[in-house]
């Protein structure tokens, strides 16, 4: 009985350890901004927190400008072929698993194609930022399937100036990013910091 | 005369003859001092009144500086004012309506977020201005109905990649603004519009830079008679509406591994023609467009003259392809009208004598379905086993892009690349006399050995 219950257990072991290997199997390529391209836009990708990426089951890297295109390929090619996405911690620009990351919404966030929604390793993270910007839906990916992608480009759209909004509306010259990083460092949600 | 004559002219007077020529030369004009180098340019401009005009003397002034109020700006000479800014933040800003700008070189050469000249106010003119930038060179911000003209930007810190750069002329939220007979090179995009409708972009030269002319969600934009050069893409319009791309040269578009001359990306009802687009990766490049004319282009040596992807319902007639390796590549690009344009690699027969070929020019689309899938095998581009596969590919076939009735022969009008009568014969007469020349030098040369 007893070694049949090690039986299970090592079974379950060995179960768990294939899943965690199987989590690895698709691996998200580092953007080169010199080369890579929206899958979607064609616009050069810049890398940072706006970058998303799918690899397929077949081991190709799809990378988009932002998350908005990447679920406009979503709708174009279904989801089967897909082995993994991954979105971008808005802080610390590492690489998380599209299904595990927190969302949030509001037209006024610029993001490169307009469609304003920003992505976050922890929950925390994400509600801090509705807190800081004084605006924002939360979601998750679930949330997000239901969600109504709109490029907000409107006129009176207001997404230089005001409430905090202190990186640059352009996206591309992100070389005060560390300066606006650490504005946003007020509140004690970015300290685990920018040094990652 | 007499009071020239006088030695005991007291200061006074001297002040008084002061006050008299700055009559003379209009109440709304202030002189500046001429002592004024290296005083901040900020001072000057307090102390003139509303409307004022000032004209700076030679000399460098300092920056930052802000206009607040209307004022006309020049320089007394044109490059030999010099602002500069060593500051973090913006070295010009423009808070008021009709404010002018005019003459001045400006040198912000901090690498640095803030923009060299931002412009927060309506109608406002800057021209013959000279900009060195770490930044943006020009941004207008909510600001309308504003001009760039004759002004020169370039970007200034070394060593710093494309994308960190910002860009030459910045619009967002601007609407009606009329850019011409500037020149921009080395910055990301050398005109960039968001959301900005009615822009007027002539007559410009920009070279390499990420984009030259970029526009996105800007409508009814007139893009006419610039140049690009060497840049990642010459013109990139962008969930468009009604631009007009008329008659403009994009050459060398060909460094980076996504370049091309004119990219359509999601726009709608937009009219390309007449343009110029030499020696670029692509030529031509659209993709998710609709509604769009392109007409009476030259398109010639680029890798691959026309790309269409998932494009419908555009009109493609009396272009000319001329030397490209590939001419055309489409996919998924059904229900287009695509007629009377020429191609060269293409061998047509003209039975009844019309001028058009009687078989169709088809665009396989096996390449680039190929190369969709498989990034890796555009190494095969025009590879001798691709084409053969390529011409066993046929399904589908009427489903494909293709001229229905391609020219036998280029069409004559608009821009032409053979060399025209006149300089034909100049030429002629030029080889003649060197010859003569040469035979001449050669019968003396012969007359002295014997």
């Amino acid at each position: 009985m007893k070694r049949q219950f090690l039986m299970m257990a090592m079974f379950m072991i060995i179960v768990a350890v294939l899943a965690a290997c199987g989590g690895e199997k698709y691996k998200p390529q580092p953007i080169n901004e010199d080369t890579d391209k929206c899958a979607i836009c064609n616009m050069a990708i810049k890398d940072d927190q706006y970058a998303t990426q799918i690899v397929t089951k077949d081991g190709q890297s799809l990378k988009f400008d932002d998350l908005g295109d990447m679920h406009t390929w979503m709708e174009r090619n279904g989801t089967d072929s897909i082995g993994a996405a991954f979105v971008r911690d808005y802080h610390r620009l590492q690489w998380i698993r599209y299904e595990k990351a927190y969302y949030v919404y509001d037209p006024s966030f610029y993001t490169p194609m307009a469609y304003g929604v920003v992505s976050f390793e922890t929950e925390e993270d994400a509600k801090a930022f509705i807190e800081q910007m004084g605006t924002g839906k939360l979601m998750t990916a679930d949330d997000l399937e239901h969600h109504t992608w709109e490029s907000n480009h409107s006129h009176g759209h207001d997404h230089g100036n005001g409430d905090g909004h202190e990186h640059s509306h352009d996206g591309h010259e992100e070389h005060g990013e560390a300066d606006s990083a650490s504005a946003e460092t007020h509140d004690e949600h970015a300290a685990g910091g920018h040094g990652a | 005369m007499a009071l020239f004559r006088s030695k005991l002219m007291n200061p006074i007077c001297l002040l008084m003859l002061i006050a008299l020529c700055s009559l003379h030369i209009g109440q709304a004009q202030a002189i500046a001092e001429q002592s004024t180098v290296d005083l901040p340019l900020q001072d000057i401009l307090d102390r003139a009144g509303p409307g004022e005009t000032i004209i700076l003397p030679e000399g460098t002034y300092e920056g930052p500086i802000t206009i607040s109020k209307p004022l006309t700006i020049r320089a007394e000479r044109e490059g030999a004012v010099v602002l500069r800014n060593n500051s973090m933040q913006t070295a010009v800003t423009i808070e008021a309506e009709g404010t002018i700008l005019s003459g001045i070189h400006i040198e912000d050469e901090t690498f640095k977020e803030e923009p060299t000249v931002l412009v927060t106010a309506d109608s406002v003119l800057l021209e013959n201005l000279h900009i060195r930038t770490g930044a943006h060179g020009i941004a207008a911000r909510d600001a309308s109905d504003g001009s760039v003209t004759g002004s020169t930007i370039i970007w200034a810190p070394q060593g710093i990649r494309m994308a960190d750069k910002g860009n030459g002329i910045d619009l967002l939220d601007a609407h009606r603004w009329k850019l011409t007979n500037n020149a921009i090179r080395d910055v990301h995009d050398a005109i960039y519009l968001e959301s900005s409708d009615d822009g007027v972009i002539t007559d410009n030269v920009v070279e390499s830079s990420r984009y030259g002319i970029h526009t996105m969600f800007s409508k009814r934009t007139v893009i006419e008679r610039n140049i690009g050069k060497m840049n990642v893409t010459g013109a990139m319009v962008m969930t468009a509406e009604q631009t007009s791309v008329k008659d403009n040269t994009f050459v060398k578009q060909s460094e980076n591994v996504n370049s091309q001359g004119i990219l359509l990306y999601d726009a709608h009802q937009i009219t390309v023609s007449g343009n110029a687009v030499e020696g670029n990766r692509v030529g031509i490049y659209m993709e998710q467009s609709t509604g769009n004319r392109l007409e009476g282009n030259q398109v010639n040596s680029n890798f691959i003259g026309l790309q269409l992807v998932d494009a419908s319902g555009n009109e493609i007639r009396a272009n000319r392809f001329f030397g490209n390796v590939t001419d055309a590549q489409a996919r998924g690009s059904e229900h287009n009208t695509i007629a009377d344009n020429y191609w060269d690699s293409f061998e047509g027969i003209d039975a009844d004598g019309d001028g058009k070929s009687d078989i169709a020019y088809a665009m396989n689309p096996f390449f680039a379905s190929v190369a969709q899938k498989r990034p890796a095998f555009q190494l095969f581009f025009q590879s001798p086993g691709m084409v053969f596969l390529e011409s066993l590919f046929q399904s589908g076939r009427e489903g494909w892009s293709m001229d229905a009735s391609p020219l036998m022969k280029p069409p004559a009008s608009g821009y032409m690349l053979e060399p025209s009568d006149d300089s034909r014969t100049l030429t002629g007469w030029t080889g003649l006399v060197l010859l003569g020349c040469t035979s001449v030098f050669i019968l003396m040369m012969r007359r002295r050995k014997a």
